[in-house]
């Protein structure tokens, strides 16, 4: 009886010795997603003609939403109410993605989607005065610009 | 015998950062109050009572909270050349201009007398080229032959 179980030892571990052993290895990587602009001018002042613009370089590593927000929805008189409305034509990659609005509607934010992903790309930012300007003093508005990345499962939307 | 390793290099998973930055939008209208396309005199080259004469005239004033408008009268009528402050006869000046109206009366003699008028900004006035005019009526008939005048001022000035 004990040389029986010995023997049954033996054989199990020699089948061990023959087996194929499979791994598998799921490698997974991520990179952060980044959007960046510059501006070549961060304060536009429009001409005696009532034009501006001016040129941004966008580099982000992933598709993106851009939007657009004016703050006061055309230049705002600052001793005054009164606010005088203006064209916006904003164009990425040769206007392959453009929008041209008033800035009386940007007073709602528009978004314009980027399905690129654009590195060293230039945006161009025209503003043009839809009636020129009459009264003494100085106007200003700000134009909010924001670059959401949406590559990621479930980013902003 | 499969043996399964999942080796993750995953960094915080996060939406995406949002990049924002502000981008100042300026203009800027210098400062402009002017009276333009006046004659520099005007004459009554019959002086009698009831006579009159026009003299019209552009102005302009972009202030935003408008303009005054004012009338002098250096003499405070028309004086007699050779005679002195208490010689003259009296005449009106009615001015017109958009929403400006005012009417001087000078027969007192008094001298520096005026009449002004404030009105709020509108366009045709900031934008320039409004059109008025000053009605210049003799009042009295003169007794004494000779030259009679004044000087009679326009100002605009911004509110």
């Amino acid at each position: 009886m004990m040389k029986k179980v010995f023997c049954l030892f033996l054989f199990s571990y020699g089948l061990s010795a023959y087996c194929n052993d499979d791994v598998s290895l799921t490698i997974v990587g991520y990179i952060v997603p980044k959007c960046g602009f510059t501006t070549e001018n961060n304060n536009l002042t429009l001409s005696s003609n009532g034009f501006a613009n001016t040129e941004l370089v966008i580099n982000c590593n992933s598709p993106m939403r851009v939007s657009l927000q004016s703050l006061n929805g055309g230049l705002r008189h600052q001793q005054d109410i009164k606010v005088n409305d203006y064209n916006v034509n904003w164009s990425i990659l040769d206007a392959n993605y453009s929008m041209a609005v008033s800035a009386k509607l940007l007073k709602s934010a528009k978004v314009l989607n980027v399905n690129d992903v654009l590195f060293n790309s230039i945006a161009k930012l025209q503003i043009e005065l839809v009636e020129p300007l009459i009264y003494a003093g100085i106007y200003q508005d700000v134009i909010r610009i924001e670059m959401t990345p949406t590559a990621v499962s479930g980013g902003v939307r | 015998m499969k043996k399964l390793i999942v080796l993750s290099a995953i960094a915080t998973l996060t939406s995406g950062a949002v990049l924002a930055d502000d981008l100042s939008v300026t203009g800027a209208v210098p400062s402009v109050c002017e009276v333009s396309s006046i004659d520099a005199a005007a004459s009554f080259p019959a002086l009698a009572k009831d006579s009159f004469t026009e003299v019209p005239f552009t102005m302009q004033c972009n202030d935003v909270d408008g303009a005054t408008v004012k009338l002098t009268s250096s003499e405070g009528h028309l004086q007699t050349v050779d005679g002195d402050d208490g010689t003259g006869i009296g005449y009106t000046a009615k001015l017109t201009a958009g929403p400006f109206g005012l009417t001087l009366v000078a027969d007192s003699g008094v001298n520096d007398i005026f009449e002004e008028d404030s009105q709020s900004g509108t366009p045709a006035m900031a934008a320039g080229g409004m059109a008025g005019k000053i009605l210049l009526t003799v009042t009295e008939t003169p007794v004494y032959s000779g030259v009679y005048a004044d000087m009679l001022m326009l100002s605009v000035t911004a509110n």
